[in-house]
């Protein structure tokens, strides 16, 4: 059969594309794998410190933190979470020598149960993998870029598969396994594909909302637009007390021997996080939330919780002065799309519908891996030595239709129009201009 | 059919020129509070044995219940209710003789329908002994001072 020139420039883009893209492709795939059961890893690491001995009353919040204090008297308390059952320790986040460590407390005895220095949280660093290559900011990009790259492939790679002709059922929707090798790594490869698209597009569509470039984006755009999360949850600061900061009470004198200055004879005292803990239980929050204490003098207290079920979300900020309720925000009062993401997330993360969420992922994980190793295999069986083993390029003028997509494409997801620039600055630059390059890319 | 192209391409560059940054009245396009807010009026020195005047404005005038209690630092469950009375619209007013010099914590609650508040001012009577002084520098809370960030989302 006579190949078209839109389908030789097609798989083109599907095959360099595939190979830059397929090492971050397993990464992402294995690490995804593995965070899916996250619940499930850490409830096995951590069980010696999270189950306790039911007794028959807990004490209180501020009993559990002062506990903490006289352990680490120079720690700064930046998070509280109650435990959420009567079995279940309760958590004090710290900050010591410019470290997170989470103490974990019975809520019964005030015993401290354990300590964890958060940089050695085992699947963290599974999740900075998967979202960014552990390189931070750069290695954040990288991530986008892949996974707008894959988009690309998913939409190419179903151009190519897309039956021509007399329709077979093996082949395209089943797998030809009585054939010769290579029929099969093809059809474990497109067969695969063409039953996960969906389900790829769904996991880099949900994911890129992390991205720090155009997750903040859409995000912005959405809280703006007011269509999305509402602000301080995703984008945006958390309201300011109400208090003026010239009348809340003010402590640290310099010296001891100095009388008490007379502007701070009278000044509203932080609220107890007894307090804060009794409104969040008599708000029905989620019961597995945490209390965020408030960063400055203006700030707030958090209550926030991001269960399983997205419903099930609260962000909560309340007035660390007079205990008003300043916002309160719960799935109900996301916006349509903010909905929408919410859900997404929570299935992205594999939470949303418990074991069945989690194998699904794990089944979408498996394929992923299934057709980047077919991918790189059909290419290494098939490469000639000379060149890599692309189709020949036709001139990419000529098709008018695909290049107004890839301009689309392009401005809607910018990293991958600044890629795209790249690679035809190398190419016309470079691997045109150089004889040797120009037989390896198979360009004429 | 090319002007469309031009426009849609021109809407999206426009998005994505846009700064990150949130809107301050995006906020009201989302379910908002109305706190109770309130200030209190009391003399810039407090003494012994003076009726000291304790004013309370609130800012809203749909007030169901308001209260004043008082505690001595130290003294947990020995708190007295002052009597308030409503002088105007959202103006209060309590007043108290205190006995003896120290450390006091005045909670007023303010309870609306919607929105409920109880904040603490603390109040220092008179002079203050030496050890009164170090309990006021040992409070010196641990709480504060870390970024308020929202990795745990992810």
């Amino acid at each position: 059969m006579k190949k078209k020139p839109l389908y030789k420039t097609i798989w083109r883009w599907h095959f360099y594309a595939g190979i830059l893209i397929a090492p971050f492709l397993l990464i992402l795939a294995v690490s995804g794998g593995i965070y899916l059961f996250k619940p499930n890893i850490e409830q096995f690491l951590y069980q010696d410190y999270y189950e306790v001995e039911v007794q028959t009353e807990k004490s209180s919040a501020e009993e559990h933190i002062n506990a903490v204090l006289n352990e680490y008297p120079d720690a700064t308390v930046t998070r509280y979470r109650p435990g959420e059952a009567d079995d279940r320790s309760a958590e004090v986040r710290i900050n010591l020598d410019q470290e997170s460590y989470t103490i974990f407390v019975n809520p019964y005895t005030n015993e401290l149960i354990g300590q964890l220095n958060d940089k050695n949280r085992l699947i963290d660093r599974v999740e900075e993998f998967h979202g960014e290559l552990m390189l931070g900011t750069f290695g954040d990009r990288i991530v986008e870029l892949a996974a707008c790259w894959t988009l690309i492939l998913v939409t190419t790679g179903l151009f190519i598969w897309f039956p021509k002709g007399k329709r077979k059922l093996f082949g395209t929707l089943l797998p030809r396994f009585n054939k010769n090798k290579r029929i099969l790594f093809r059809d474990m490869h497109a067969v695969t594909g063409f039953w996960l698209s969906f389900a790829i597009i769904f996991l880099v569509v949900t994911g890129l909302l992390w991205s720090g470039f155009w997750g903040t984006k859409v995000q912005t755009l959405t809280t703006n637009l007011g269509i999305g999360y509402p602000p301080s949850i995703w984008v945006g600061d958390a309201p300011e007390s109400n208090v003026q900061t010239k009348d809340v009470a003010d402590v640290p004198w310099s010296a001891q021997t100095m009388p008490v200055p007379e502007s701070d004879q009278q000044g509203f005292i932080p609220f107890s996080i007894n307090e804060i803990v009794r409104i969040a239980d008599e708000e029905n929050i989620y019961p597995t939330y945490e209390v965020i204490y408030p960063s400055s003098p203006e700030g707030v207290y958090t209550v926030s919780v991001f269960p399983p079920k997205a419903q099930d979300e609260a962000t909560m900020h309340i007035d660390q002065y007079t205990g008003a309720i300043l916002a309160d925000y719960r799935y109900d009062h996301y916006q349509p799309l903010g909905k929408l993401m919410a859900w997404g997330i929570t299935v992205h993360k594999g939470l949303e519908y418990g074991l069945a969420n989690q194998i699904g992922g794990l089944i979408v994980c498996i394929g992923i891996i299934t057709i980047v190793i077919s991918g790189i295999v059909m290419w290494w069986k098939r490469k000639p030595d000379k060149h890599l083993g692309a189709p020949i390029a036709p001139s990419i003028w000529s098709s008018k239709r695909l290049i107004v997509l890839l301009v689309l494409f392009g401005l809607l997801f910018p990293l991958v129009g600044v890629s795209i620039i790249i690679v035809f600055l190398l190419d016309w630059l470079i691997i045109r201009r150089i004889p040797t390059l120009k037989r390896i890319f198979q360009i004429r | 059919m090319k002007n469309i192209l031009l426009m849609i391409i021109l809407l999206i560059l426009l998005v994505a020129c846009s700064p990150n940054q949130v809107n301050e009245e995006a906020i009201n396009q989302y379910k908002t509070e109305r706190p109770v807010e309130i200030s209190l009026d009391l003399p810039n020195e407090l003494k012994t044995n003076e009726d000291t005047m304790i004013e309370i404005h609130v800012s809203r005038s749909d007030v169901k219940e308001i209260t004043a209690s008082l505690r001595k630092h130290g003294e947990t469950n020995n708190s007295i209710n002052l009597d308030v009375t409503k002088k105007k619209n959202t103006y209060y007013l309590a007043q108290h003789v205190f006995q003896e010099a120290g450390i006091y914590y005045l909670q007023i609650t303010v309870d609306t329908r919607d929105s409920n508040i109880m904040p603490t001012k603390r109040l220092i009577v008179g002079n203050l002994n030496e050890e009164e002084q170090k309990i006021l520098e040992q409070e010196n809370d641990h709480t504060n001072h870390d970024e308020h960030d929202h990795s745990d989302h992810h």
